[in-house]
């Protein structure tokens, strides 16, 4: 931590633009944006590369504790080897993540995994634990900073999709989260509209964008602007409907279709589900326009097993390819990539309020992705770091792949070498 | 459905009715000349982003043809890293200049894409610029497989009834997976020759399974020469193989010359989408059965067609 690092020649991406910068690091954090070259412990000659603020994906879900498909050895050095610094874990684990109790055991066996990302939580809503709230710090009457509630990054309310008791299908409860918690992430598809779908014949069709449209009615009639986050919308018409909320995109449901299921099946199964060819295009124009907030992953990896089984899981793996994707996508025009780094870094930060995170300013904390615009290669899932061990992008070209990662100021991972760098529990400004 | 102002973004798109309408019209154009004034005063902007030599100019003659100029760009710097303007403001100034965009684009979807942002523009109140779509990533190439099928069709005077083989790479293959897909709309007999590491993908052999489509795999030419009507080449390439050796062998292998033509029928068509390395040795060219050039040649009457379908409303 007290050695400085100057970063050498490249080009720094933010919001704001981009410019050739030399970034100095001292203690951890960015100390300074130079065109100087001033002397320091290490320097990492950056020379064609870009500069970006490390991705924080929102929307992970590293399966521990309780299930094996993926864990937090795996699932943040997959994080680091594609760029991203900071997640924020879903709670839908065995067993969920919904008591004080619980959110502390997770911490532990976390910090245990010496994770090689910083790392934050989002808290599980049932139909009876409101009451856990202002213990964990995120009630918005009174935001207890105390340092189990420093773990929280949102509540998560799934209103459809889920089993056992984090499913809340319940108007009130659901109002009763959206005026509690400073913060709610909704999985938005309406489970009595999926129920009503229940008999279609494919999996798109069962879980249809009216199921989506019907949740985001319900959550505008008791939730406000600013304290809700729609995760996972899938076309223009969520993202519009949703204006007055926090709106997510995946990077599934921006690159895949449902051709996907006729091609790897069950692989390409996900919630909400893959859309067709007009909707991903609809996703992309929201996305242009200004009406999505963030991206975020939705890693959701599950073993070929499962994914091969008669009744197979619903989601992907994609902490690894998210911004390798964008930035492809961006190098060819489909968006610039400024805006990639709005989406990926600085407005996940803003949204869940994550201190020191989001950008490459003196005095935030020096989480820093360095990527090869000139780097091309397909996606091969043996060159990944999930311990599924399959990809739905599998074989897709993609360039401008990251090729170091720096954590508060250490290197993290360089060009397929990890490096002993912990992670440490994100804070929150509230 | 109405062709005009109609995106042309996937195969997929069109009824088997709908193709033959345009092979109708194209084939009315061969036969009759093209209506030179037809298109008079349009515009056609060709957005290429990646080289293509055959597509671009077919595109451009047809344009031509049909009295419509042509704006165009070729080349991989339209997509400049540093300061490279998005692609939609790309389309949304070029639809100021033009009534049609023909693009092609590395991107998986960028015709869709496109077509998104004109029929976007459309809902404002601007006019309607139908996109066509000149070959996406790995995605569509849809006015190839109309001039494939067209080319079947003319060579052979139906597609209904016939043993239709392909060979090469047909793992990867954007032509025949699209080829095959169009074809599950009639009742053809499909024989796929590849090493087995490039056989066709299993999502396409259940498509064509589900259209009742009989279907069958081979790992050599001869196996399927002698009952084809239509051998359809395609290129296999290096860097599909882990070693030089292999490749080698197998590039060997999946290659037509004047012996193996022995064995064919007289009335059998040899196809291939171009350009090609050595599938096809050139001594070949002179046979009668040779049918390439000319499938090449058809790209003019398929976009012909096409563009007096989509901006001038012929049906």
């Amino acid at each position: 931590m007290g050695a400085s690092l100057l970063i050498r020649g490249g080009t720094v991406v933010s919001p704001r633009g981009m410019e050739r910068a030399n970034v100095l690091i001292k203690g951890g954090k960015i100390s300074a944006l130079t065109t100087l070259s001033p002397g320091a412990d290490l320097v990492i000659d950056a020379d064609a590369l870009l500069v970006l603020p490390g991705v924080v994906d929102p929307h992970v879900h590293f399966r521990q504790p309780g299930m094996n498909s993926e864990d937090w050895v795996s699932g943040s050095r997959a994080a680091a080897a594609g760029g991203v610094t900071t997640v924020l874990d879903m709670p839908n684990t065995s067993p969920p993540t919904t008591t004080l109790g619980r959110l502390l055991e997770k911490f532990r066996l976390v910090e245990s995994s010496s994770p090689s990302v910083n790392y934050g939580f989002h808290f599980g809503a049932t139909g009876s634990n409101l009451g856990e709230l202002p213990a964990i710090g995120i009630s918005s009457a009174a935001p207890i900073p105390t340092p189990p509630g420093q773990l929280v990054a949102s509540v998560k309310v799934f209103m459809g999709s889920s089993t056992g008791d984090l499913l809340v299908t319940d108007i009130g409860v659901l109002r009763s989260f959206a005026q509690e918690a400073r913060l709610i992430s909704v999985h938005a598809e309406d489970e009595s509209v999926i129920m009503a779908h229940a008999s279609e014949p494919d999996h798109e069709s069962r879980r249809p964008i009216s199921a989506a449209l019907t949740a985001i009615r319900k959550l505008l009639s008791v939730g406000k602007g600013g304290r809700v986050y729609v995760c996972h919308v899938t076309s223009y018409k969520e993202a519009d409907l949703a204006s007055p909320f926090y709106r997510e995109a995946t990077p599934h449901h921006l690159f895949l279709t449902s051709e996907m299921m006729r091609r790897i099946g069950a692989y390409a199964k996900v919630n909400p589900p893959l859309r067709g060819e007009q909707e991903r295009a609809s996703l992309w124009r929201a996305l242009v326009e200004g009406k999505i907030d963030a991206i975020g992953s939705d890693h959701a990896p599950h073993s070929r097993e499962a994914k091969e089984s008669t009744s197979p899981p619903s989601g992907v793996p994609g902490v690894e390819t998210s911004l390798p994707l964008m930035v492809d996508a961006s190098l060819k025009g489909m968006i610039r990539l400024e805006d990639v780094v709005r989406l990926m870094s600085s407005s996940p930060a803003r949204i869940f309020k994550i201190r020191g995170k989001g950008a490459l300013d003196p005095g935030k904390d020096a989480d820093i992705t360095l990527v090869d615009p000139k780097e091309e290669r397909r996606v091969d899932p043996d060159a990944l770091h999930y311990k599924c061990g399959w990809t739905p992008y599998e074989g897709i070209a993609l360039k401008g792949w990251p090729v170091a990662t720096v954590l508060g100021g250490s290197l993290a991972y360089m060009r397929g070498e990890f490096y002993p760098v912990r992670g440490s529990a994100v804070t929150y400004e509230v | 459905m109405e062709f005009l102002n109609r995106d042309i973004v996937s195969i997929r798109d069109f009824s088997r009715e709908e193709l033959e309408n345009v092979f109708a019209v194209a084939r009315g154009m061969e036969k009759n000349g093209y209506d030179a004034t037809l298109l008079n005063g349009r515009r056609i902007a060709l957005l290429f982003y990646e080289p293509s030599t055959r597509t671009r100019l077919s595109f451009q003659a047809a344009a031509q043809s049909l009295g419509a100029a042509t704006i165009w760009f070729a080349g991989a710097e339209g997509t400049s890293v540093m300061k490279g303007e998005t692609l939609k403001d790309t389309i949304e100034t070029v639809a100021n200049y033009a009534d049609a965009i023909v693009i092609r684009h590395p991107y998986d979807g960028a015709a869709r894409w496109a077509a998104e942002i004109t029929t976007r523009r459309a809902a404002k109140g601007e006019k309607k610029v139908p996109v066509i779509n000149g070959g996406d990533g790995r995605n569509e190439h849809p006015t190839q497989t109309m001039l494939d099928l067209y080319t079947i069709l003319q060579s052979q005077g139906r597609i209904d009834g016939l043993t239709i083989a392909m060979v090469g790479d047909l793992k990867y293959g954007r032509t025949c997976h699209s080829l095959a897909y169009a074809l599950g709309m009639y009742s053809c007999r499909i024989r796929l020759v590849a090493p087995e590491q490039l056989q066709m993908p299993s999502h396409v052999l259940s498509y064509l399974g589900s259209r009742g489509i009989e279907c069958t795999q081979h790992a050599a030419i001869e196996e399927v020469i002698g009952e084809a009507d239509i051998l359809y080449m395609t290129r296999i390439q290096r860097e599909r193989f882990p070693d030089e050796n292999e490749y080698n062998r197998v590039r060997g292998l999946y290659r037509v010359t004047r012996k193996t033509l022995q064995s064919a029928k007289p009335t059998m068509r040899l196809m291939h989408p171009l350009p090609r390395v050595d599938e096809i040795s050139v001594d070949v060219d002179d046979d009668a059965r040779s049918y390439y050039f000319k499938q090449a040649g058809n790209g003019v009457p398929i976009r012909a067609a096409l563009l007096a379908m989509v901006l001038g409303g012929i049906s």
